[in-house]
């Protein structure tokens, strides 16, 4: 068993650095959020009766730092990190699995909000010039939201067959 | 991820900003209307002048302050970048063309001066009257120097338009290559190109000479003179332009001369609406500001049309192409 040993570090720290992998997401989301709040700024600075509706346009891109966080509370969980009983002892390998489990909603929960974040924020220009199409510019922002979902979810499957 | 600068504040304020364009509806209606006192009023309306109602003493006024505001605005939005200055430099050598011009003729031009700057017209007198150009851009100051020289040489107005055309030129092409923006390159060539051909047409539709054309030829734009030259010995006006980017436009030579002038702004009026189509980056705010340029310069169309009586069709046939 002992023959994987990465640079030397324990499993427990594989294990770890994937639930820190998985939280980066939250990167994607804060640069995706920014860039949406700005243009809505833009938007209210000439006419503030469009916050409510330029609102839920710049969340949008705050989805990909929940599945991350949610990950990251799964793999902690899987540790034995949140029970009160302490880290359970793991292998390499294993704290490997984790790590490689968590990078799919990692990476592209970070590229994925940036990118939602751009198509928020032409949506909230859209809203700016045609306050009707509202649902529309919700749809262009939400279609890149797909691919945030896929990674949460074979991340969630790769880490529910992890089996200590 | 690309690689160019974003400024979603600055375009999101210029998309609303965009709201307050003239439409093709207010267009028909000032069109339409009976006498130029109907003109003011739906300008008014259409948020013309402010408070302010406008009338035949103020209308100039109205226009040149919805100018200056949308250079400010677009200024204030991106305080850090000089881009905004190929529009505003123009502006600058009219001035400078207008103080060389006074100082020679003695006629007083204040009246003559423009705003919409990048150097205070305050600033650019005193620099003027005291032969300090340290406000001044080196090309602006070696402009100023030339067109005395050449004005000694020639006795001509004339030489001092295209010295100063010219120092505009390189110095719109200058803060274009510094901002590192393709689109901007991109305009201020056509630019060139575009008034150059407008050059062309007209020294060609007054029947004068080669070297005529190459008095007020203004460099910096992708088409030669060597073209131009070869242009002119060309059977027809538009001949000589199958090879360059503006053959289509150039066809519009032989229709006459208000269609194609015409014309060329709408050429310049197309490659801005592309635009419309970017979400983040900078182009919007420079198409902003050459639609609030053409706005202004249509309403002065059929204002000026409205106050000579001229026939509705007549002033339709000059309109330019609106941004929305």
């Amino acid at each position: 068993m002992e023959s994987l040993t990465l640079f030397n570090f324990s499993g427990q720290f594989y294990a770890l650095l994937g639930a820190a992998l998985a939280a980066l997401a939250g990167i994607g989301s804060a640069i995706g959020i920014g860039i949406a709040g700005e243009a809505a700024a833009g938007v209210v600075s000439e006419d503030p009766n469009k916050f409510g509706q330029v609102l839920v346009l710049q969340a949008l891109p705050g989805t990909q730092g929940i599945y991350g966080l949610l990950i990251a509370f799964i793999i902690l969980l899987k540790v034995g990190l949140l029970g009160g009983d302490g880290m359970v002892d793991i292998t390499v390998s294993q704290g490997a699995y984790i790590l490689a489990s968590a990078a799919p909603i990692g990476l592209v929960g970070i590229f994925s909000a940036i990118a939602q974040g751009k198509a928020a924020a032409a949506g909230i220009m859209l809203v700016g010039k045609k306050p009707s199409e509202l649902a529309k510019g919700m749809i262009f922002a939400a279609m890149v939201e797909t691919y945030a979902v896929l990674a949460l979810l074979i991340s969630f499957l790769m880490i529910n067959s992890i089996t200590f | 991820m690309g690689r160019e600068k974003i400024y979603p504040y600055a375009v999101a304020r210029i998309r609303m900003l965009e709201n307050s364009l003239l439409t093709e509806k207010t267009y028909t209606q000032l069109i339409e209307s009976k006498s130029a006192l109907e003109v003011f009023k739906i300008l008014s309306e259409a948020g013309y002048g402010g408070e302010n109602s406008i009338d035949i003493k103020n209308y100039e006024k109205a226009l040149s302050s919805r100018l200056a505001k949308a250079y400010s605005d677009v200024k204030e939005l991106v305080p850090k970048e000089h881009f905004p200055d190929v529009f505003l430099l123009k502006n600058d050598y009219q001035n400078l063309k207008v103080l060389v011009k006074s100082d020679i003729s003695s006629i007083n031009g204040e009246s003559y001066l423009v705003g919409g700057t990048t150097v205070d017209i305050k600033d650019m007198k005193e620099a003027f009257e005291t032969k300090n150009y340290g406000c001044l851009t080196e090309n602006m100051a070696q402009a100023i120097t030339d067109s005395y020289d050449q004005y000694a040489k020639t006795q001509s107005g004339q030489v001092i338009d295209n010295v100063m055309d010219n120092a505009a030129f390189k110095d719109m092409l200058k803060v274009a290559n510094e901002s590192g923006i393709k689109f901007v390159e991109n305009y201020v060539k056509t630019l060139c190109d575009i008034t150059n051909l407008k050059s062309y047409n007209r020294i060609k539709n007054m029947k004068k000479t080669v070297s005529d054309f190459e008095n007020v030829f203004v460099h910096g734009g992708t088409v030669s003179l060597d073209t131009f030259k070869k242009a002119f010995n060309a059977e027809g006006a538009s001949g000589g332009f199958k090879e360059t980017a503006y053959n289509e436009l150039a066809l519009k030579m032989d229709e006459g001369f208000t269609v194609f002038e015409k014309s060329c702004d709408d050429y310049l009026m197309a490659f801005m609406r592309d635009a419309k189509y970017k979400s983040l980056t900078v182009e919007p705010l420079l198409a902003f500001i050459y639609a609030v340029e053409t706005e202004v310069k249509t309403v002065r169309i059929i204002v000026n049309g409205k106050l000579n009586g001229i026939d509705t069709e007549v002033i339709k046939e000059r309109l330019r192409d609106a941004y929305v």
